[in-house]
């Protein structure tokens, strides 16, 4: 990690310095770097390493050492268990089959006959497990579209992540599942997401008492809701056409 | 087609993870991954693009993952090597006593017209087993 931590400094930051060694401590007496410049390697640490350091993580007495402890400990609890900064989750019963409901979300190209708001499906990508696809949405703002990589578990869950999510969120997943309940099924779907601060802060400030993160946790709360609400209003009026 | 190759990697579970779910690490590990370009990565799915040196041409794939902490990583890839209609796969991580045991598959389609040695993918996932066991026993 020491080769990497050199070049990010020489080509990243274009400071060249002598070899690094662990002991090298980053301020003015070894590598020389002031304290803007160590917020400057600290974000691109943050950016080669997909990790988020705590600030202020490091000073000019720090050496590489500590540099690669703090990276190396912050990659071992990101990679153990992923942290979102937002997670909703809602529920439905459906008087239909946990396959029938399951078959009705996972074939994408029938949605737009299903659902109003969605005008067209473009399958990039679909191998019976594995999905990618664009959906033209018509939303309040107008028509947006969105991309979609989804993995469907047959008659159980599926699981999707938005590579590019809204321009107040920096990851958007979530998954449904579908349960055997009674005569029909239980269908439970869930969003979990990071923001996108400056962006999400500009777009929902803070209101009343209700901080950015509730009002976006309230926003995709709404989604959800309504999503289970059309696909259960689309399913079991199918079956009483049927 | 399927195959399916294994190693045993003596270090601890999170560490052998680790190594495998940090995708701009790979160049560090495997010689012959020349670039990574990362476009989403929040730690359990990842979209990016792969450069590999093969002989005297590079491949670029674009690869998807879905990662399932300390126990699995799955990959496809939309835009396979060439001579491949698909690709698929999976890293399962089932830790012992004092090791982890690594098993990687991959499920593939050849290209109707094209010829390909199985052999030249076997090989390919031996050595990013054994790359990425000496590279996790050495900094473990």
């Amino acid at each position: 990690m020491i080769e990497v931590i050199q070049q990010m400094i020489e080509k990243g930051m274009g400071i060249k310095r002598p070899h690094l060694n662990l002991e090298s401590k980053l301020g003015e007496t070894d590598i020389g770097l002031d304290s803007q410049e160590i917020v400057e390697l600290t974000a691109l640490l943050e950016k080669r390493f997909n990790i988020k350091l705590p600030f202020p993580c490091f000073t000019k007495l720090s050496s590489i050492g500590d540099v690669i402890e703090s990276v190396q400990k912050n990659q071992t609890t990101k990679s153990s268990k992923p942290s979102f900064e937002g997670k909703i989750e809602a529920a439905i019963e459906m008087d239909c089959s946990a396959a029938e409901a399951y078959r009705a979300i996972y074939e994408m190209d029938q949605w737009p006959e299903k659902l109003p708001h969605v005008k067209r499906i473009d399958t990039l990508y679909n191998d019976g497990v594995y999905q990618e696809f664009l959906m033209d949405v018509l939303s309040d703002t107008g028509m947006i579209q969105v991309r979609s990589i989804r993995r469907c578990l047959p008659n159980e869950e599926i699981t999707f992540f938005q590579p590019k999510p809204p321009k107040f969120l920096k990851h958007h997943c979530g998954g449904w599942s579908f349960q055997k309940r009674d005569a029909g099924c239980y269908v439970k779907t869930w969003h979990q997401w990071n923001l996108e601060s400056q962006k999400a802060q500009e777009l929902f400030p803070m209101q009343e008492s209700m901080s950015t993160g509730a009002r976006v946790a309230k926003l995709l709360l709404s989604h959800a809701e309504l999503a289970l609400s059309t696909w259960k209003s689309v399913l079991e009026g199918a079956l009483c056409k049927s | 087609m399927q195959i399916l190759k294994e190693t045993v990697i003596k270090a601890p579970v999170k560490k052998v993870y680790a190594a495998y779910a940090d995708i701009q690490g790979w160049k560090q590990v495997l010689p012959d991954v020349i670039g990574v370009q990362v476009y989403y990565d929040d730690g359990l799915h990842q979209e990016f693009d792969m450069t590999v040196q093969r002989g005297d041409h590079q491949e670029t794939v674009h690869s998807i993952r879905f990662c399932y902490p300390l126990s699995s990583i799955e990959i496809f890839q939309t835009q396979p090597p060439p001579l491949f209609k698909s690709m698929s796969g999976v890293w399962k991580f089932i830790p012992r006593d004092d090791d982890v045991l690594v098993q990687a598959t991959r499920k593939f389609e050849i290209k109707n017209d094209a010829k390909f040695d199985v052999s030249i993918l076997e090989n390919f996932l031996e050595k990013n087993l054994s790359s990425f066991k000496e590279w996790v026993e050495r900094c473990a």
